[in-house]
């Protein structure tokens, strides 16, 4: 009787133990080295993605780990809990800096349609071969092969047509803009 | 008996101890994203190649690819080299000295901005005066932490890039989702990314893969720009 008052007791102590698992973070910071225990397990790790607990590190997101197996129903409130936590924190953090994602992580390309060259100085840039006056701009992937590079003076021009066309790097982007013939 | 029952005891014990997991590497995407960042800030010197293509909506309203070929030479505090090799562009920049060359070795022009001698301050100023961006920008500047930052993250596990095992992390905000392979072991480093612009309904993408040299041997002609003959310097002006 003793025996089995003492097995269903343990039983229930494990089960209260297994549903919580604490979880020990190591935490390094500023050369101190501080140990977190946890009842519950991060939001991130527990939906799916974080190196899971028992080794299944590789796992691919939304596969559950069949190592341990759990009741669901009261674990989905602390996965809640969690994910709430974690809104919060990250709405306040994300302050409109995202704007130069491309900045850092492009090509170092600007505008990302190509159906008008863009503006320079508020003047729109053009492509070669259409009625051009003198100031108008250029882009320089529309100028054909056949003109010829022409050095006045120190300063390079190219000549089309009897037409004179001065480089300028607007920004990194080469345009010419269209001058009258240098004297 | 009572033997046993301490034997069974214990053996119990040590399973749900065991079942808890002392998880010193319990990783979060910010951990690998900050533990790579903190090892490339430590770096004085180094060097990668990158392969960076990026999608392009065309006059067809259909997307093209475009590749570069970019190579990042780094020496802090001041001196940057980057060689960008495309179907459009044979492009030289140098940073040195606080002084900012772009040689365009096709058409055989040069332009030179002045601009603080620091390079996270030069890319800056240059970036916000003259609207241009280094290529990979984001694996040149210190303290990326704090210069972008994402309203959602995710750590996906591990997995292979070129052979390599990585750390797959993925970041988004409303307008961007940044997805990123990083090196696992004691040098972690970007082996990979993809940017997804959210803000456009195809959702284009930019894709690097990255090979690094974290112990280059660089002389000084590396990052020092002379004009030669060929060359003929263009003046530089801001877009606006």
């Amino acid at each position: 009787m003793k025996k089995n008052q003492f097995l269903v007791k343990f039983s229930v102590a494990a089960m209260v133990l297994g549903f919580f698992s604490p979880s020990f973070h190591v935490v390094k910071k500023d050369h101190m080295t501080t140990v977190e225990v946890t009842l519950l397990q991060k939001a991130e790790a527990r939906r799916g993605g974080g190196a899971r607990r028992g080794g299944a590190r590789a796992r691919p997101a939304g596969k559950r780990s069949t190592a341990r197996a759990r009741p669901l129903g009261n674990r989905n409130k602390n996965v809640n809990r969690n994910k709430n936590i974690n809104r919060n924190v990250n709405k306040n953090v994300n302050v409109n800096k995202n704007v130069n994602v491309n900045h850092y992580y492009g090509g170092g390309r600007h505008g990302g349609h190509h159906h008008h060259h863009g503006h320079f100085h508020g003047h729109p840039i053009l492509a070669f071969g259409t009625a051009v006056a003198i100031g108008s701009i250029i882009a320089a992937a529309t100028m054909p092969p056949s003109c010829v590079t022409v050095v006045h003076r120190g300063v390079s021009y190219r000549r089309c047509d009897n037409r004179y066309y001065k480089p300028v790097y607007q920004g990194d982007t080469l345009v010419y803009e269209v001058v009258p013939a240098p004297l | 008996m009572h033997v046993l029952k301490h034997c069974f005891m214990m053996t119990c014990a040590g399973m749900l101890l065991l079942s808890g997991t002392v998880s010193a590497a319990e990783v979060t995407a910010k951990e690998v994203v900050a533990k790579a960042r903190k090892y490339r800030d430590s770096l004085k010197e180094y060097a990668f190649h990158a392969v960076l293509t990026e999608e392009l909506l065309n006059d067809n309203e259909m997307w093209q690819k475009y590749t570069q070929n970019v190579d990042v030479k780094v020496k802090r505090p001041d001196q940057l080299r980057v060689d960008i090799k495309s179907a459009e562009k044979d492009r030289t920049n140098y940073l040195k000295d606080g002084v900012f060359t772009m040689v365009d070795h096709r058409f055989g022009y040069y332009g030179q901005i002045k601009t603080p001698k620091e390079i996270d301050k030069a890319l800056d100023f240059i970036f916000k005066k003259y609207g241009i961006s280094a290529p990979l920008a984001g694996l040149i500047y210190t303290n990326m932490g704090k210069r972008i930052h994402f309203s959602k993250r995710k750590y996906f596990g591990v997995r292979e890039v070129g052979g390599v095992p990585c750390d797959y992390v993925a970041f988004s905000n409303r307008k961007k989702e940044l997805h990123i392979w990083i090196t696992q072991g004691k040098e972690p480093l970007v082996k990979s990314f993809v940017l997804i612009d959210k803000t456009l309904k195809k959702r284009p993408r930019t894709e690097a893969y990255i090979v690094w040299d974290t112990k280059p041997h660089f002389s000084e002609s590396v990052f020092t720009f002379k004009p030669t003959k060929d060359l003929t310097p263009i003046s530089v002006v801001s877009p606006e």
